[in-house]
């Protein structure tokens, strides 16, 4: 990707390009990969007491508490989001808080939250899903694909 | 007048007769509080957007560089401005609150020293007798405009810079007291096809340097004639790039009079990654900080040069480089001749 | 619902004496007509005997069995095929009744009440039968 995109620019560019690299503060992968697992796991962690506390104190079961669970889980990214935190925990832990279904429901609240000022139709109606939809689309049409791959190699492959 | 490619000397010598800055909450807790007019402690200063409060921040800067000048804002000739936002639209509002005619300008971050530098050509050429000329951002509004939105967790690079939220601006006077523009290089265009709009300061660098590069030599002096070279925005990684490229041209410039903008409002403990950007950082950082030193004498000769970014969203996703600019002007003491 | 990233963790290196831990039972004598736990402790018997299950709950009526398992935690990778297999093998055992088998944790906990209760003696046939009903509907709940 970068190397192809190289080939367009001139020479001079190109050579600036290379020593402006050498320059350039890399992030930290393999510190921010050890930030995230943990606090990934931390959020995980969350939801697992979420869900265990479902299970013993309301009528669900290990296949139907997904559902509450996440919907918690959203509700107190909302509350974090709202109250400007879960930005702040985004930038320390990066993956870690976007993997989750929390980072899911930050990009929908922080875009709404965004264009609150443009009204509820245009603004946040319009808006919502800016970050949060190509999550949507390709989610779902992975999904439909991996389903489609498996419905082949059953009835024709003889799995 | 012209003098050299690009270079324009202003004989005339335009005065800075007064100044107006405003800043946010987080330029509150920085390195540079004392020298800004007027600090707010919300982000929204009580309005109903981000970019009305931008538009406020603006209007309070220019009423405070007018109340603090002999003039009554009548006699202001020219209101020349720009910001960041869609269409510059909160720079445009407030040349309507102030009822004075108006240019608005777009050079990004380097709106400041663009507005600047035609303000002093305005005046040198007695096209105007005084003109408002400034610039502002706004921290959210520009995230909004540019990025993710402001509550969004994503994580950025070590090279992100963070948007000054303030605003600042100049009444320029063909006579007065205070400090004189006395020259100004307009920037080319540069782009070394750069395009991560995560790391402006290594885009910016090479704009600032070719311009710097041709002031100095145009105007036929030595780095060392400036008590200090100030870029806008550059952040860490920029102003390294930059030395090292100054370096390599064989332009001596020390290290120690090359300060920038974007290093100097914060501290270095606030979350700002490689430093500040956006049209407000050169503007508020100039007009309040250095501005005050000039005054009180510790500075006689600067060299402003705002550095911008002329990238937009769209050109970006879009997959362009982004091309880059800097404007320089020369600010002197005014007892000092040419 | 794998919204969560899952991190296996490895093999546990105490898996020698998960195995030799003797399985947790509460046979139930229930002397009662129509609550009678034999066919619950056979399966119970039964299953304590198998490798790899740490616990076993169960409860039966005239007509219906419902048992919950638990797998030591390293193997729940195998979960799936694991309750499979017992659903089958104890259809076979016990195809008087209608067997329903769960590793569910939440059933689990609801059979461990209900033990509970019958332990007490204080549970009619008519109770019984319903318990066991909801908890068989609950176990096949689907999200």
């Amino acid at each position: 990707m970068a190397d192809k995109k190289k080939k367009n620019v001139p020479p001079s560019a190109q050579q600036y390009q290379s020593f402006q690299d050498k320059r350039e503060v890399k992030r930290p992968i393999v510190k921010n990969c050890i930030k995230a697992f943990f606090v990934g796991g931390f959020i995980c962690f969350i939801g697992q007491l979420i869900s265990t506390f479902y299970i013993h104190f309301f009528n669900f079961t290990e296949q139907t508490v997904g559902n509450p669970t996440i919907a918690t889980l959203i509700f107190i990214t909302m509350l974090l989001t709202g109250f400007g935190v879960y930005d702040r925990i985004g930038q320390f832990s990066g993956a870690g808080s976007a993997v989750p279904v929390t980072g899911f429901g930050n990009a929908v609240i922080s875009a709404a939250i965004e264009h609150r000022t443009e009204g509820f139709v245009l603004g946040v109606g319009g808006n919502m899903f800016k970050l949060a939809g190509s999550v949507i689309l390709f989610g779902v049409f992975s999904a439909f694909v991996v389903a489609l791959i498996k419905t082949i190699l059953i009835q024709w492959g003889g799995l | 007048m012209l003098q050299g490619h690009r270079t324009w000397i202003f004989e005339n010598r335009p005065v800075i007769i007064s100044s107006g800055t405003v800043g946010g909450p987080f330029e509150a807790k920085g390195k540079i509080p004392n020298d800004i007019d007027i600090l707010h402690e919300d982000m929204w200063l009580n309005q109903a957007s981000f970019e009305k409060a931008q538009q406020m921040m603006m209007e309070e800067a220019c009423q405070h560089a007018i109340k603090n000048s002999p003039i009554q804002k009548e006699q202001v000739s020219f209101f020349i401005g720009g910001d960041l936002i869609n269409q510059i639209t909160p720079t445009s509002f407030t040349a309507k609150t102030i009822g004075v005619p108006y240019f608005g300008l777009f050079n990004a971050c380097a709106t400041s020293m663009e507005s600047l530098a035609l303000s002093a050509f305005l005046i040198n050429g007695n096209g105007a007798n005084y003109i408002l000329s400034g610039a502002s951002s706004h921290n959210a509004a520009t995230e909004k405009q540019f990025r993710y939105p402001t509550e969004y967790g994503g994580q950025k690079p070590p090279t992100a810079q963070w948007t000054v939220t303030g605003a600042g601006c100049v009444l320029l006077a063909k006579e007065g007291i205070g400090p004189v523009v006395t020259s100004a290089t307009i920037g080319k265009v540069v782009d070394m096809g750069m395009s991560d709009a995560f790391n402006m300061g290594g885009a910016m660098a090479p704009a600032a340097v070719d311009t710097i590069t041709d002031h100095l030599r145009e105007r036929e002096i030595d780095p060392s004639y400036y008590d200090l070279i100030i870029t806008g925005d550059l952040g860490h990684i920029g102003r390294e790039v930059s030395l090292d490229l100054f370096h390599k041209n064989g332009v001596n410039i020390d290290e120690n009079k090359y300060v920038d903008c974007g290093l100097t409002i914060y501290r270095e403990d606030q979350p700002v990654l490689a430093g500040a950007s956006g049209a407000a950082c050169s503007t508020v950082v100039t007009y309040g900080h250095f501005l005050n030193k000039m005054k009180k004498g510790e500075l006689n000769k600067i060299l402003v040069v705002a550095t911008g970014a002329l990238h937009s969203p769209l050109s970006v996703n879009q997959n362009d480089p982004i091309p880059c600019i800097a404007h320089a002007v020369s600010i002197e003491s005014g007892s000092d001749t040419l | 619902m794998s919204c969560f990233i899952l991190f296996g963790c490895g093999a546990n290196s105490n898996l020698g004496t998960n195995e030799e831990k003797p399985v947790e039972i509460t046979k139930i004598s229930s002397t009662k007509k129509g609550t009678n736990q034999d066919l619950a402790n056979q399966a119970k018997d039964y299953l304590s005997n198998k490798q790899n299950i740490t616990s076993v709950n169960a409860v039966n009526t005239s007509k219906k069995l419902v048992i919950a398992v638990e797998v030591p935690h390293h193997e729940r990778f195998q979960l799936a095929k694991t309750r499979k297999d017992l659903q089958d093998e104890l259809k076979k055992k016990f195809s008087k009744v209608e067997v329903e088998l769960s590793t569910d944790q939440k059933i689990v906990l609801e059979l461990k009440k209900l033990e509970e209760k019958l332990q007490k003696g204080s549970m009619k046939k008519k109770d019984l039968e319903k318990e066991v009903d909801d908890i068989i509907s609950l176990s096949k709940e689907q999200t």
